[in-house]
C-alpha cells in the first residue's frame, strides 16, 4: 500500500502568487502521483472558492468536494512549502497540505498534522528547515 | 436557542461541507481531548446532520446558519478558528464539568 504521503509529493521551494495557483499546484502534484484525475484537481479550487481552507498558523489544507471523491484513485497528501508566504483570505500561508481522500483514511494523519503545527519544533521543520524525508517521517509519525 | 447539560453529552458531531479537511481535523483533535469522558466525536456534512446521533453540533461560523436549519432543536456551537479556538476549549470544559451548553 502506498504511504499517505511520499517524498515525491513534497515540494519545498514551491512558487505560487495566489491561493488559486497554490491549489492548482497541489492538484497537479496529486495528478502526477496518479492519486487523482484532473476532475478532482478542478474540484479543489471549486471547493476553495466556497470556503477558505486556511486553518491558521501559516497553513492551508485544500481538498476537493464530496462529489469529487470518485475521482480519487488512492488516498494521498501532498505538501508545498512556498518560497514566499501569500495572502489566503484573511490569513498568511506558507505551508499547503493538499488532500485527496476516498473516505476517512487520512483522518489520523490530519489529526497528527494539527498537533504538529501547534508544536514549535515541528512547525520549524515544516515551514523552514525540514528536508523532504524529515517531513514525510514527521507526518507519518515515524 | 437550544441547550443541553454537558453531563449528558456523549456524541459530538462536527459539521462540515465536504467532510475531508478542516472539520475532520477539528473532530480528531476534539476526540482526543474528550476520550477520557467517553464522548465520541464524529464529522458529518451539514446536509446529513439530521441523520447523525448527537447532543451537540460544532461547526465553523460560516456554516452555522445552515447547520441550525438542518437541526433546529440541537445546540449548534460556532467556532472561528480551526486551531486554538477559545469556544472549542470552552466546549471541552463544559462537557468535562457537566455545565450547560447553549447556542444562544
Amino acid at each position: 500500500m502506498t504511504d499517505l504521503i511520499q517524498r515525491a509529493g513534497i515540494r519545498l521551494d514551491a512558487t505560487a502568487s495566489s491561493p488559486e495557483e497554490a491549489v492548482a499546484l497541489c492538484g497537479q502534484v496529486l495528478v502526477e502521483l496518479g492519486a487523482v484525475s484532473q476532475e478532482y484537481a478542478d474540484a479543489m479550487w471549486e471547493r476553495e472558492q466556497k470556503f477558505s481552507s486556511a486553518i491558521g498558523l501559516g497553513f492551508a489544507i485544500p481538498h476537493g468536494t464530496d462529489e469529487a471523491r470518485k475521482f480519487v484513485s488512492f488516498d494521498q497528501l501532498v505538501f508545498l512549502r512556498l518560497q514566499d508566504e501569500i495572502a489566503w483570505g484573511d490569513e498568511m500561508v506558507r505551508g499547503v497540505l493538499g488532500i485527496a481522500s476516498r473516505g476517512d483514511g487520512h483522518v489520523e494523519i490530519l489529526g497528527n498534522f494539527a498537533e504538529l503545527v501547534q508544536d514549535e519544533n515541528s512547525l520549524e521543520l515544516l515551514l523552514s528547515s525540514g528536508t523532504e524525508d524529515q517531513i514525510v517521517n514527521l507526518m507519518l509519525d515515524i | 436557542m437550544a441547550s443541553v447539560s454537558g453531563a449528558d453529552v456523549k456524541h459530538v458531531v462536527v459539521a462540515c461541507e465536504a467532510g475531508m479537511g478542516s472539520s475532520v481535523m477539528v473532530a480528531k483533535m476534539l476526540a482526543k481531548q474528550l476520550k477520557a469522558q467517553g464522548v465520541s466525536v464524529t464529522h458529518s456534512p451539514v446536509n446529513q446532520l439530521a441523520d447523525t446521533q448527537h447532543e451537540v453540533v460544532l461547526v465553523h461560523r460560516s456554516l452555522a446558519a445552515n447547520a441550525k436549519n438542518a437541526v433546529p432543536n440541537s445546540p449548534v456551537i460556532a467556532f472561528d478558528m480551526f486551531l486554538g479556538d477559545l469556544r472549542i476549549a470552552q466546549l471541552v470544559n463544559e462537557i468535562k464539568e457537566g455545565s450547560v451548553i447553549s447556542d444562544d
